[in-house]
């Protein structure tokens, strides 16, 4: 007659220590896997600070050669008015030299001004992967237009995007 | 069995800690490199106009008032700076303070700024190099 002995391992009992052994190397991947992202969090971070950053570049500095921001005499050509200060060609050779020199590495940025039906748009690269991820800061221009009889106000809405 | 079982978990545990505390040091220089330069963008090296502060705008004549030691969240850091700025051909100015150290982590930021020079805001780059000391 056969008798089992306490010391051998059945079947049950070595699906057990595997089941165990499986558990132990899932919870290790796990444990490995939390927080992993908080680096790339922070990089996140600091490209939507770079798009802000760009937006307020454009906003402030002035085309080569002359007294207008690049917003604002974007902003003009965009609205269309006839004694526009930059020649249409020239502000987008300078806002295209201007995109290149300020892109981070690796991503492309797009510059967007849009007012009603109208749209201005310049990018560093060519038309980035729909499934790039988007980083955007925007904001509004305003431009005072020298009518006859009066001063008119007009709005733009302009954005800066930063793909990666 | 179940000795070399916990032995196993303990080994995983202790591994995932070293990794996520690496992650953490990172992740937390990386936000320093951010909170430094724009730190610097923003207060001490912001141009003045009259009694008003031009954010976003660096003056050059500032650059003398950097302190390259900070202290962000409790933790001491350094950075050095260096300003690219287009006017006509790109002017490199810097690197300005302490030269990072060779062992250690050290996170990189350049930001778009602008510069005013020669009457004249300029379109710039303002690149920092962070430490912890």
């Amino acid at each position: 007659m056969a008798r089992l002995r306490r010391e051998e391992r059945g079947v049950s009992d070595v699906l057990a220590i595997a089941f165990m052994f499986l558990i132990a190397i899932f919870a290790g991947v796990l444990l490995h896997a939390y927080r992993l992202d908080a680096v790339t969090s922070a990089a996140d971070r600091q490209l939507q600070l770079k798009a802000e950053y760009a937006y307020k570049t454009l906003e402030l500095s002035q085309v080569e050669n002359y007294s207008l921001s690049y917003l604002e005499a974007a902003a003009e050509n965009l609205l269309g008015l006839g004694d526009t200060v930059v020649p249409e060609n020239y502000l987008r050779e300078r806002i295209d030299n201007m995109l290149n020199y300020l892109k981070p590495t690796d991503c492309s940025i797009m510059v967007e001004l849009t007012n009603d039906n109208r749209s201005w748009v310049q990018i560093s690269d060519n038309q980035p992967a729909s499934n790039a991820t988007q980083f955007t800061f925007s904001g509004d221009v305003t431009i005072i237009v020298a009518e006859a009889g009066e001063n008119r106000v007009a709005q733009v809405q302009a954005k800066v995007t930063i793909y990666r | 069995m179940s000795a070399l079982l916990v032995i196993t978990f303990i080994a995983l545990l202790l591994s995932a800690y070293t990794q996520y505390t690496t992650n953490m040091s990172i992740a937390g220089l990386v936000d320093a490199s951010s909170s430094l330069a724009n730190h610097v963008a923003l207060k001490t090296l912001a141009y003045e106009e009259g009694e008003y502060t031009k954010e976003y705008v660096v003056d050059l004549q500032k650059i003398p008032l950097l302190d390259f030691r900070q202290e962000i969240g409790g933790e001491n850091f350094m950075f050095q700076v260096t300003i690219r700025y287009t006017a006509g051909a790109e002017q490199v100015l810097g690197p300005y303070g302490p030269l990072p150290p060779s062992e250690g982590a050290v996170s990189s930021i350049s930001v778009p700024v602008t510069v005013f020079d020669n009457y004249r805001f300029e379109t710039g780059k303002l690149e920092a190099k962070v430490w912890r000391a």
